[in-house]
């Protein structure tokens, strides 16, 4: 009863509201607002035509520029934010990137809202963290402090695989020059090529790093390229490592590992950081803050800092770059021939990367005494762990009382200090170009 | 455009393949150096490993806990027959 009575008054109250028609003053009795000044509302019905074309329906039949397929882009790319979400969820595609990238999506195309133009915050996220480059190296630090490098240290031969991997980055920057050239609509000049390129390095932080610094219009369709195609490496890889190897090379065990020393480790990272310093410096921030995190990990003293490293400070900046990554993913940034361009050389690059590291493998094998299984090969192309995993799964179908996966963990790491450095080559290109 | 491609492919592999060699050198160059060292930790690792191996509870503490454990189950058993 009691409330239906309130329901009542108020019922009452808007319809007075209504028929006064005139203007309503919003602030305090009039002695107040005498003081201040009048903040004025149009009537009603105006005010009721204003909030309609403010709503996200009518903003996307009748967009702010006019064009009826701006709108129908946002609600596309919406639809592919969407999209990157069901993959994460449902197919467990890359959760960890792929949610925030689909969710920051899906606000990004949200119109009105404008969280992508400057002052939203998704634009504050992209400036401080993505342009800037300071996300990816953050990123690294942790992939650095997470990372093992007891498998390469242990065998250093398996250092090639990830350098043959890297022909990958540099046949796919090729690729891109060529469909400039020749597909129409299509165009990359020589620093969006190297960017495409370095998807085949199979690193998200690395791609998203050098994109940033080369070309920062192409950094959204070039990270979902590398993360999507990282979650596909177990079905890109198995078809070609099958084809490129026989039963009886797929079957080769491989000696046990050395074990490793504490000392070894610790010196490990330092010696790559002055081998950096020396002939790379251009590579120093992607391997100095990777090198950093590992030294966190394995000098023992700062258990403390290499957890936070490994643990919290990589998920919050892994949040964080998902939405700036997300914030690229506009219509009129996405939706171009240019994406499917990347996409088609991201999956080439791949492809490139998985068997000519299984080639490498190949040509060793002619002069090494002890062979090494080709499988391993394929890890080369970054991808950690998951490369080093299908190397593992391939290896068990053959023999499945062969073990690699600590095998394949050699090339893989090398793999990420390989596109390190062909990054590193790549981010010269400022200074190279005439 | 496609031959500065190629120019960047060949500066670019090159410099990655001469680091990675360089790398292979240096990593086989300090296993020598610090072999001593790694000796001496897996030794001490040798020696301590028997310690490890030791039962960490007493027998009579296993069955205290396989009690506690049955009567939960038990208990639990009970309980959803009941409902």
């Amino acid at each position: 009863m009691c409330r239906k009575s309130l329901l009542y008054v108020i019922l009452c109250f808007a319809a007075l509201l209504l028929l006064m028609g005139s203007p309503v003053q919003a602030a305090g009795t009039g002695t107040q607002a005498a003081d201040q000044e009048a903040v004025l509302l149009p009537p009603i019905f105006e005010m009721a035509a204003n909030f309609v074309r403010s709503t996200g329906v009518f903003s996307f039949i009748f967009p702010e520029t006019g064009s009826f397929f701006d709108g129908f882009g946002q609600c596309v790319m919406i639809g592919i934010g969407m999209l990157l979400l069901f993959l994460a969820i449902n197919k467990k595609f890359e959760p960890l990137l792929l949610v925030p990238i689909g969710f920051g999506a899906i606000l990004v195309n949200t119109p009105v809202a404008g969280m992508a133009d400057p002052g939203g915050v998704l634009y504050y996220i992209y400036t401080i963290g993505i342009k800037t480059g300071v996300f990816p190296l953050l990123i690294f630090m942790g992939v650095g402090a997470m990372t093992d490098f007891g498998p390469l240290i242990a065998n250093p031969k398996t250092v090639l695989l990830g350098a043959a991997a890297q022909v990958g980055i540099f046949i796919t920057l090729i690729g891109a020059l060529f469909l400039s050239e020749f597909v129409p609509g299509i165009h990359f000049d020589l620093f969006d090529a190297a960017s495409i390129g370095i998807i085949g390095g199979a690193d998200g932080p690395t791609a998203i790093f050098l994109s940033s610094q080369l070309s920062p219009h192409l950094v959204g369709p070039i990270a979902v390229a590398a993360y999507s195609y990282m979650a596909l490496v177990p079905m890109i890889q198995p078809p070609i490592m099958r084809a490129l190897t026989t039963k009886n090379e797929r079957k080769i065990r491989m000696t046990q590992l050395r074990p490793v020393g504490k000392v070894e480790k610790i010196f490990f990272p330092l010696v790559v950081l002055g081998l950096c310093v020396l002939l790379l410096p251009s590579a120093a921030p992607l391997i100095g803050f990777f090198m950093f995190g590992n030294l966190m990990r394995e000098c023992g003293v700062v258990e403390r800092l290499s957890q936070t490293a490994q643990n919290a400070m990589i998920n919050i900046v892994t949040i964080l770059l998902g939405l700036g990554v997300g914030a690229q993913l506009s219509a009129a940034q996405f939706l171009n021939l240019s994406t499917l361009g990347i996409l088609l050389l991201g999956s080439i690059a791949f492809s490139i990367g998985t068997a000519s590291g299984i080639l490498m493998v190949k040509l060793m094998n002619l002069f090494l005494k002890t062979k090494i299984n080709p499988l391993i090969g394929s890890a080369g192309v970054s991808a950690v762990p998951m490369a080093a995993r299908v190397s593992q799964k391939l290896g068990m179908e053959a023999d499945p009382q062969n073990h690699l996966l600590m095998h394949a963990m050699g090339p893989n790491v090398a793999g990420v200090i390989g596109s390190a450095v062909a990054a590193g080559v790549l981010l010269t290109l400022k200074s190279l170009v005439i | 455009m496609i031959i500065q491609g190629l120019k960047l492919t060949l500066l670019g592999m090159g410099v990655v393949f001469s680091f990675l060699v360089l790398l292979f050198v240096l990593i086989v160059v300090f296993a020598k150096l610090l072999a001593p060292f790694t000796k001496k930790e897996l030794s001490m690792a040798g020696a301590r490993k028997p310690a490890r191996n030791k039962p960490r509870q007493a027998p009579d503490q296993h069955l205290k806990l396989t009690a506690i454990i049955s009567a939960a189950i038990f208990a639990h058993r009970a309980r959803s027959g009941r409902h």
